[in-house]
């Protein structure tokens, strides 16, 4: 079996590689480019543990081929903050107490992320919604929502 | 996951052309949803795999008065459930996106591949399959068209031959003072598979209130998604009272064959064909009834849904 020669486009960069294209996009991104920050819960769309942008909409990448996402516009959790200073999601995490073990963290703020970009003025039903495809087992889900509920205020500015 | 060889064709005939060459050994690439659960899980072993999405044309979303609406293959659900004019006049094919999966599911994932999938449990396509949706085939031999329904053959088998793609849903614009819903049922609201999946459409004759046409299609209580035909015809022709509602209810829950399994037992699916048959028909009535236009039907179908 051969590797296919690829162009990733991770965080607005351009990153060539050689990969087999049974690998996932979120394997990928983690063992090739050392970017591990997504993290791997389940390996079956199940968990949002691996959640990042293609193109600007979020989706599971284990869900999706390294090859398949060649020449899309893939966005990581490393690719929120600017140098140090967190995205406004991140700091609301950090500053609400929405953050416990953390595994789960990374896809949770990606969703986040993604619903106030769309919709700076979520219900909390909204937000609840937005986040139904990611799985935190330690935080019970409320200070998750009051996180992201108080980051909204920097995106409806 | 087991090695395969990858292509990305460019047009239509030749990723056709690489499916009849490696048949059995070939698997279409779509979303990847279903592909990559069941590639991981070496439940399908494919030697070769033919990603459609790099096609042009295969992801349109379109719609005219004559036409309907047309769902291209790669269309996402993400895209059609946000598509303005979807909203506006197929309220019901937007809220049946909603019953599958999470954002990020929904963000790959198809209604083409959800029907080419052939999933019993399938979330989209009892929604397609009772609001009368067709669908185009490419295939070495031309086109066809069929109704959807045609393609489901038994659990996850579908009716393609050998190079045939599906490159389309086509669906008319529904008649006035019809209503539409589907009524999820599962475990956990959102992110499960479906334990019974109801989608009933009404139309109702304004003159004398009578229903003139009646489609019910039911999820997860037969080998494929199917027409509950007996109970279609109870309710058609006539004035839906509370009586007919019930006997069309009993006949729904006669004609489904649920098996039970670790999310419920097969009796406990039968009562509830039932019970959700009557619901989603009242809803269905209700909607026909009031004129009630598609955005508002289709805030009520997601409430039921989430
Ligand atoms: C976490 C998770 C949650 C899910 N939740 C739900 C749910 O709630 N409800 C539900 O119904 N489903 C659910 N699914 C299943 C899946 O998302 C859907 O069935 C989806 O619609 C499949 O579409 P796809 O484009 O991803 O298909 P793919 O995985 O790409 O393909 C599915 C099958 O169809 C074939 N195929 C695809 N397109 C074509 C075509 N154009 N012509 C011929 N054959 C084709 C493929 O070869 C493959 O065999 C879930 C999946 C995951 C991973
Ligand atoms: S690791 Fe991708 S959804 Fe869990
Ligand atoms: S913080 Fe531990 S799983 Fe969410």
């Amino acid at each position: 079996m051969k590797k296919n020669f690829i162009i990733l486009n991770v965080n607005e960069e351009e990153r060539e590689l050689y990969v087999y294209p049974h690998r996932s996009l979120l394997d990928t991104v983690r063992d090739e480019l050392q970017l591990t920050g997504s993290k791997k819960g389940c390996d079956e769309g199940d968990c949002g543990a691996c959640t990042m942008f293609l193109d600007g909409n979020p989706v599971t990448s284990c869900m999706v081929l390294a090859v398949d996402a060649a020449g899309r516009r893939i966005t990581t959790i490393e690719g929120l903050s600017n140098g140090t200073k967190l995205s406004p999601v991140q700091q609301a995490f950090v500053e609400h107490g929405a953050v416990q073990c953390g595994f789960c963290i990374p896809g949770l703020i990606m969703s986040g992320t993604a619903l106030l970009t769309r919709n700076p003025n979520p219900t909390e039903e909204e937000i609840r919604m937005a986040i139904s495809g990611n799985i935190c087992r330690c935080t019970g889900y409320t200070k998750v929502v009051e996180a992201i509920q108080a980051a909204a205020a920097s995106y409806s500015r | 996951m087991l090695p395969f060889e990858y292509f990305e064709p460019a047009t239509l005939r030749r990723a056709s052309s690489l499916l009849v060459k490696y048949g059995a050994d070939a698997r279409i690439l779509n979303g990847g949803t279903d592909f990559m659960v069941r590639v991981r899980q070496h439940f399908w072993k494919p030697k070769y795999v033919v990603n459609i999405k790099k096609i042009k044309g295969l992801d349109h979303l379109t719609y005219s008065k004559n036409q309907g609406l047309r769902i291209g293959a790669t269309a996402t659900y993400g895209r059609v459930e946000a598509d303005p004019v979807v909203r506006q006049r197929f309220g019901i094919v937007s809220a049946s996106a909603v019953a599958v999966g999470g954002v990020q599911i929904r963000n790959l994932g198809t209604y083409i591949g959800n029907a080419c999938n052939a999933s019993p449990a399938a979330d989209s396509t009892p929604t397609m399959v009772a609001m009368g949706a067709k669908v185009k085939i490419y295939g070495p031999n031309g086109a066809r068209v069929i109704p959807i329904e045609e393609l489901f053959a038994g659990v996850g088998r579908n009716t393609l031959q050998a190079g045939e793609i599906v490159t389309e849903i086509q669906l008319d614009t529904p008649p006035p003072n019809t209503g539409f819903i589907y009524i999820k049922h599962s475990p956990r609201s959102q992110m499960d598979i479906s334990v019974v999946g109801v989608a009933s459409v009404i139309t109702l004759n304004p003159d004398n209130g009578r229903c003139v046409d009646a489609r019910i299609a039911l999820g997860a209580v037969g080998p494929t998604v199917f027409r509950a035909k007996k109970a279609e015809a109870i309710l058609k022709g006539s004035e839906l009272t509370g009586d007919v509602l019930s006997r069309a209810a009993i006949a729904a829950a006669d004609e489904s064959s649920p098996i039970g399994d670790v999310r419920a037992p097969a009796e406990y699916r039968k009562d509830m064909v039932g019970v959700l048959t009557r619901r989603a028909t009242a809803y269905a009535f209700d909607m026909a009834k009031s004129g009630m236009d598609v955005r508002k039907q289709q805030a009520i179908a997601i409430e039921l849904i989430t």
